[in-house]
């Protein structure tokens, strides 16, 4: 019925057929495509998880906002000499692991910059140790940078740096609008030794909606410190839940306390509140870091704290100290909702805990009556539907209008089947001990 | 390695069987985009940015066999969004890069193309250069092969007057 057009279409495909193609254009085109994707997929899984350290990152942040912030005046002095680094005094003060840095000159001044039309990046200085790399920039322009926006970070070197985590891009401090400053922290997942001592670093951002990408070649000039392996492998118990301490690692950067938990426990260990290090006199030698705070998924048995560390300064004796936790029966440690009918099947036990709301894009839950509390976790961490599939919510929030915390979590799609179980992050319910663990230098 | 099986493994993650498929399709793919889009660079373009969307989404291929034309389906897509995205780059009266190094050879393609609306661009291209079966593409649209051909019949005949406006039937 149609021959005459199906011939026509043969014909024009037979000429679409004998054009020629550009073949080695066309594999670099895949590579190029291939490279982007994986990229990109590294960074979600990588932000995913960062979605965890954020909650508790807040946490962690309005207990560093009750602590008055007291700089001594001499070593603020010392650290502001040192281009780039005036804004973090204080947070740099407040980190042991950092000052001790800073006062054993453990910094290493950069200086190698790169020019992208009117902005210029130079990396002022840097600290690197196994555990991650510090970078403190600059970046100047002749527009105004007030209003740019760090998109993402990167580092290269002739060995391939397996995915890692970072914080980057705070706002502009408004002081001088032709001149950015940050740092942007690194951490690698597994410990790392470079042999290789070149670097490249890229960064891109915006300013005013334009896309600028730099990219700077540097060289780390000394040889980078090894970090102190304690390995323990010690059982603690807290009403009689078992808690391994597998080993801590301390690095100039940060200390590494890696935890496991015995699959039999009866409850489910949410949270560590006051995991620190400390010496024999009870001071408190590295307590919970700004920023990241922990990596790994206690629900997948097993986790890494990262403290301030005291890399610089050894105390006589030290001791790894905990004594309060959340937990929750194993039972009743995750959520079990249904968004349809809007039902909270089951939960923790507690009269206290209600859900207030729930459709197919979100659910808001409750905690009242916690006026003496200052709970200041996330809810939720990974959700898994009827049939196993498994998403992690698109964000999640936190009020606490009069006596009570609400959480609002945003399920970021409506292509799952009720009922929904969300695994529990933090819940205030708490076990109490005493656990004192020793940790003989290795270096002596 | 048959090419069901380095379909298998790449929709299961291996990385080595995916680039292996990429470039065991490069070829149609190419073609698709070459039929849709006017120059070289533009093509090339689409072939990394199918490649890109192949990579996020291919866990999400339920069956194998379809894989060649799943991809020269995210090709057509794509293609046509930057059709799209042009046709709105001329009406603001801003320059048309791609449009200045027309590939002349394929322009009464593209015209014929351009008489359809997506769909059935996508029907056309996917019956009569790729020769993917009325069956096979009326399971993957999941509706009746009886569909499939009436609309089939509905853009033949759309291509029958839009080639006879042209007047060149007779030259066939």
């Amino acid at each position: 019925m149609y021959d005459r057009e199906e011939e026509k279409l043969a014909s024009l495909r037979q000429r679409l057929d004998t054009e020629t193609l550009p073949s080695e254009q066309a594999d670099a085109a895949i590579f190029q495509g291939m490279e982007r994707a994986k990229r990109e997929k590294r960074l979600t899984r990588v932000r995913k998880k960062r979605t965890l350290w954020t909650l508790a990152a807040a946490a962690v942040l309005i207990l560093a906002f009750a602590t008055s912030i007291r700089v001594s005046p001499a070593f603020a002095n010392a650290v502001a000499v040192i281009p780039g680094l005036e804004k973090f005094v204080e947070l740099i003060e407040q980190d042991k692991g950092l000052s001790g840095i800073f006062k054993n000159d453990y910094y290493q001044a950069i200086g190698a910059s790169e020019q992208q039309g009117n902005h210029t990046l130079t990396i002022d200085g840097l600290i690197l140790d196994e555990s991650g790399m510090n970078v403190y920039y600059t970046i100047e322009s002749s527009e105004s940078l007030e209003d740019i926006q760090v998109k993402n970070a990167r580092l290269k070197n002739t060995k391939e740096i397996p995915p890692y985590s970072m914080s980057l891009g705070g706002p502009h401090d408004g002081k001088s609008p032709n001149r950015y400053t940050d740092h942007i922290e690194f951490y690698f997942e597994d410990p790392m030794v470079f042999d290789d001592l070149a670097f490249g670093f890229e960064l891109s951002a915006t300013v005013s909606g334009e896309e600028v990408l730099f990219s700077v070649p540097f060289t780390v000039p000394e040889d980078i410190k090894p970090s102190l392996v304690f390995a323990l492998d010690e059982v603690a118990e807290i009403e009689g839940q078992k808690i391994i301490i597998e080993e801590v690692i301390i690095h100039p950067l940060r200390a590494e306390i890696n935890i496991s938990l015995d699959p039999t426990n009866s409850m489910k260990i949410l949270q560590f509140e006051d995991m620190r290090l400390e010496d024999e006199n009870g001071n408190v030698w590295g307590s919970m870091l700004n920023g990241f705070t922990s990596t790994g998924n206690l629900s997948e048995g097993s986790i890494s704290y990262l403290l301030q560390s005291n890399y610089f300064e050894q105390p006589g004796e030290l001791y790894l100290r905990f004594n309060t936790v959340q937990a929750l029966p194993v039972e009743e440690a995750f959520l079990v909702i249904d968004t349809e009918k809007g039902e909270l099947i089951s939960g923790p036990k507690d009269a206290r805990f209600s859900m207030e709301k729930a459709d197919q894009k979100e659910a808001i839950f409750a905690l009242s009556g916690i006026e003496d509390e200052a709970h200041r976790y996330g809810l939720t961490t990974g959700i898994e539907d009827a049939e196993g599939k498994r998403f992690y919510p698109s964000s999640e929030s936190m009020s606490t209008p009069d006596n009570e915390i609400q959480w609002t979590v945003e399920f970021g799609t409506t292509d799952y089947t009720n009922p929904l179980r969300l695994e529990l992050f933090a819940y205030p319910n708490r076990i109490k001990g005493d656990v004192k663990v020793e940790l003989k230098n290795p270096r002596e | 390695m048959d090419s069901l099986e380095m379909s298998q493994r790449a929709i299961a993650g291996d990385e080595e069987a995916f680039l292996a498929l990429m470039q065991l399709h490069k070829e149609a793919l190419l073609r698709t985009a070459f039929a849709f889009l006017k120059d070289e660079h533009s093509a090339l373009e689409a072939l990394q940015e199918t490649t890109y969307r192949a990579y996020m989404k291919i866990h999400t291929v339920k069956n194998p066999a379809y894989l060649k034309t799943w991809l020269i389906r995210i090709m057509m897509n794509y293609c046509q969004d930057q059709l799209k995205k042009n046709k709105r780059l001329v009406m603001d009266g801003r320059a048309n890069e791609a449009s200045t190094t027309s590939n002349f050879e394929q322009l009464e393609l593209a015209e014929a193309l351009a008489s359809l609306n997506e769909k059935e661009q996508q029907l056309i291209y996917l019956k009569y250069f790729q020769d993917v079966k009325i069956k096979d593409i009326a399971a993957l649209e999941k509706v009746p092969e009886g569909t499939v051909k009436s609309r089939l019949h509905k853009t033949l005949r759309t291509l029958r007057r839009h080639f006879e406006g042209k007047g060149e039937m007779d030259h066939v």
